[in-house]
């Protein structure tokens, strides 16, 4: 099949998400979708996906299992269309950066665990599809990947434009890591009011972006001691609605007593 | 009836006044601090919830951005309740103020 035919049902303005693990596969399929005018964005897994590699076309990096963080900045890039591309061996627990989104979706992916290798990959499609994405077929990247193999016809011009607006978050061989600590992150988010957890996080997130020309370690630390100062008056809130609401039950019951 | 505002709550409707239209967590963090007040960014939401659901504030959702993990931004505006809370919070201050006695005095 030519890869021209291959394009066809994928072609649109809007970019493809890619999201590259490791191996050549991902940069092969974006080398093709970039060489037809199809514009993409790669959603580089940390520790995966080839850092030196990835800096040549517009990325964002991601941890695995942040469905949520993939899925607002494939918004974010109005990626319409997503692939997942390339090789994942097991990964190391203590690089997993598990998000609200992927905590809300894990009880359908645990289900089809105990299903066959289908069945958990139609409740995957079924997550994608209800943040608004399509999942392009496995049998369309292998076409991609199999057509790449012939000489490019014209030079490859990635537009890394985007990712180099965003300040702070430069991508390099030395740290690929731009994630505020996720432990930090899970408190705030678990006490935070559900209306405001995704301002809060963001402007938590905003200035930990800031706090990394300091250095990591002491923008981590500075993320923490934020966390810890802003968990106190959410718990606080929340304490003073379950007291209130528990004196209304004791009230009422003793009325009706 | 008007209610009294707490020097926090004070502090986040001045704030949100000189930033208008684009006064959110951080910013307003920011312009509070460099009148030499800290304050966490939980603790300026939680308050700011206390004063949207008086009516005092209004909120609105603003643009997501790379930097923030794809997270909007949540705008606050001071509504008309608000600024007249405000002024009259101010004006008990000013009031306050304009008795005491002069600073050679203080302790």
């Amino acid at each position: 099949m030519s890869t021209d035919s291959v394009l066809k049902p994928l072609w649109s303005k809007s970019p493809v998400a890619i999201i590259a693990a490791g191996g050549d596969s991902p940069f092969r399929v974006a080398d093709a979708l970039l060489q037809h005018g199809q514009p993409v964005v790669l959603f580089a897994i940390t520790d995966w996906a080839s850092s030196e590699r990835v800096a040549n076309y517009p990325h964002e990096w991601i941890h695995l299992l942040q469905f949520g963080r993939f899925c607002r900045l494939a918004k974010l890039h109005r990626c319409k269309k997503a692939m997942m591309v390339g090789a994942l061996l097991r990964p190391s627990i203590s690089r997993l950066r598990i998000d609200w989104l992927f905590l809300k979706s894990f009880p359908r992916i645990f289900r089809a665990f105990g299903e066959d290798d289908e069945k958990l990959l139609l409740v995957i499609r079924n997550l994608f599809e209800e943040q608004g994405f399509k999942i392009v077929e496995g049998q369309t990247i292998d076409d991609l990947i199999i057509n790449s193999q012939k000489p490019l016809e014209a030079p490859l011009q990635a537009d890394t434009s985007f990712s180099d607006r965003t300040a702070g978050r430069i991508s390099d061989a030395e740290d690929t890591d731009t994630n505020p600590p996720p432990v930090a992150e899970f408190l705030v988010a678990l006490f935070a009011n559900s209306r405001r957890r995704d301002a809060i996080l963001g402007d938590m997130e905003e200035k930990f972006i800031k706090n990394l020309s300091r250095g990591k370690k002491r923008a981590a630390r500075l993320y923490w001691a934020e966390a810890i100062k802003s968990i106190g008056p959410q718990v606080w809130r929340r304490a003073k609605w379950i007291a209130a609401a528990a004196g209304a039950l004791l009230y009422g019951k003793s009325w009706s007593g | 009836v008007l209610q009294d505002l707490t020097l926090l709550e004070q502090q986040l409707l001045l704030a949100i006044l000189r930033l208008h239209p684009v006064a959110y967590g951080v910013s307003i963090q920011e312009t509070i601090k460099t009148a030499g007040r800290a304050y966490s960014i939980g603790a300026i939401y939680s308050a700011l919830e206390r004063l949207e659901y008086r009516g005092f504030v209004r909120a609105r959702q603003g643009e997501a951005t790379a930097e923030r993990g794809g997270r909007r931004k949540t705008y606050f505006v001071l509504s008309a309740q608000g600024q007249h809370a405000l002024q009259a919070s101010l004006h008990t201050v000013d009031a306050l103020r304009a008795g005491s006695p002069p600073r050679e005095a203080w302790a």
